[in-house]
């Protein structure tokens, strides 16, 4: 947290990177294809997406996807709200095509240029078939995302926020070859989209949120290994779990039907339920679970002994 | 460029945990559980996934209790559960709870005063 060794040098990033995300902004590669969906075909599966993806953050006071007050967001960071992202025009992104929507999703500039803040996750890799679902159920007037007027305060971001921002998120350009299609039927290679570049489970279950690597969230500290510190419901401290396949500390003695059970339903295999931060993926089919559930079984094994399993994994 | 990336990262993360803003968000005088019922409700994983007030995975109890049924009618529900009542949620798994801390927990829900919850900021 040596803010001040890095200012600096962020000075000077600040101001050319000002001027990068306006480039930016001007070379849109061509999202057009997004703007013919069938959405009656693709907003069942957009609908599940959405609430395992957008659902924990931009779930506002009124039930719909109007956005709210991001309390854990470190104070030196700024004051951050979740955007409304319902169809409303004027607070929300009932005004964007859904070609500048598909942009936005993989790289967080908005369609004037501005990149998001620091709290909203990038999907560079998420492929077309589950963008366009996610884009057909936000496009939609359905219970989640019809127009809501809901509009909370201004994000105020302090320096160290833009600094953040800049420095680490501003190089998520448009891919040059997005990912097109998703086979969902080969489960391992399924599951690996899902757990790296749908669903990010590696940011929270890797050994420190701090050392993740999004780009490439293999490499990142104590992969899915588990023990980073989290914040529960009521601000108490939670360690999350080991969920490679380790015997010991791990996920190992889970069956497939076990895994199913805990991922929908929330129990574990020790009779415990899970806790916030973690949410039961009720929305996910059983097939999106057991890709899971085969992807994570061929993740090497960490075995980490700083978890209590009993209170943790377990 | 390690401690800014760090930064970010936790930022980020700490973002997406945002559901510790239920606890002094909005709405809380609309009848917090007392600690017989916060109890039941950890021991049957309601709490995984329901709060009193905001919507967390399934609706609010207090919007539940806005819907009027009788205790027993919840009773049932929570052993078989009709996702079609709840448009825009994910489905409900079915949960074997014991009768008798069914009820209580059922009861409890129907006392949640009706000014909380997500509903009650569409109706004037």
């Amino acid at each position: 947290m040596k803010i001040r060794n890095v200012i600096i040098p962020a000075l000077s990033l600040l101001v050319i990177g000002s001027a990068h995300a306006q480039q930016n902004h001007k070379s849109y590669p061509d999202t057009a294809r997004f703007n013919n969906l069938n959405k009656e075909e693709l907003f069942s599966r957009g609908e599940r997406l959405t609430l395992a993806t957008c659902g924990s953050c931009h779930f506002g006071n009124d039930g719909l996807l109007s956005g709210k007050l991001m309390e854990d967001v470190p104070k030196v960071f700024g004051t951050v709200y979740s955007a409304n992202i319902t169809n409303d025009p004027a607070h929300g992104i009932g005004g964007w095509s859904n070609g500048q929507l598909a942009y936005f999703i993989r790289t967080g500039i908005k369609p004037d240029g501005k990149r998001a803040n620091l709290a909203m996750p990038r999907f560079p890799n998420i492929a077309d078939p589950e963008l366009e679902s996610i884009i057909a159920f936000l496009k939609s007037d359905s219970s989640a995302s019809k127009a809501s007027e809901l509009a909370e305060p201004k994000t105020k971001i302090k320096l160290a926020g833009k600094l953040a921002t800049k420095m680490v998120l501003d190089n998520y350009d448009y891919p040059k070859a997005p990912r097109q299609t998703t086979d969902t039927t080969f489960l391992i290679g399924y599951g690996d989209y899902l757990v790296n570049d749908v669903l990010h489970c590696f940011a929270c279950h890797s050994a420190n949120i701090a050392k993740i690597d999004i780009k490439n969230p293999t490499r990142s500290k104590g992969y899915l290994g588990g023990g980073s510190k989290l914040i529960g419901m009521n601000g108490e401290k939670i360690i999350s779990p080991n969920i490679t396949f380790d015997n010991a500390t791990g996920l190992g003695s889970y069956t497939e039907q076990q895994f199913l059970d805990v991922m929908k339903m929330g129990r574990k295999i020790s009779g415990d339920w899970i806790k916030p931060p973690m949410q039961p993926y009720t929305s996910l089919s059983d097939n999106d679970i057991r890709a899971i559930y085969e992807y994570l079984k061929v993740v090497p094994v960490v075995n980490n002994k700083k978890l209590v399993t009993s209170r943790s994994t377990k | 460029m390690k401690a800014p990336k760090s930064l970010f990262l936790l930022a980020f993360l700490s973002g997406c945990l945002s559901v510790t803003a239920q606890k002094k968000h909005q709405n809380e005088s609309a009848g917090n559980p007392t600690v017989e019922i916060s109890a039941l409700l950890a021991k049957h994983g309601c709490s995984s996934c329901h709060h009193t007030v905001r919507r967390i995975v399934g609706p609010p109890f207090a919007d539940i209790a806005k819907r009027n049924y009788q205790s027993e009618a919840i009773v049932e529900k929570i052993g078989n559960p009709q996702p079609a009542s709840w448009p825009g949620y994910p489905p409900m798994p079915a949960l074997t709870v014991p009768d008798e801390d069914a009820s209580k927990i059922a009861d409890w829900i129907n006392s949640i005063a009706a000014n909380g919850g997500t509903e009650a900021a569409k109706r004037p």
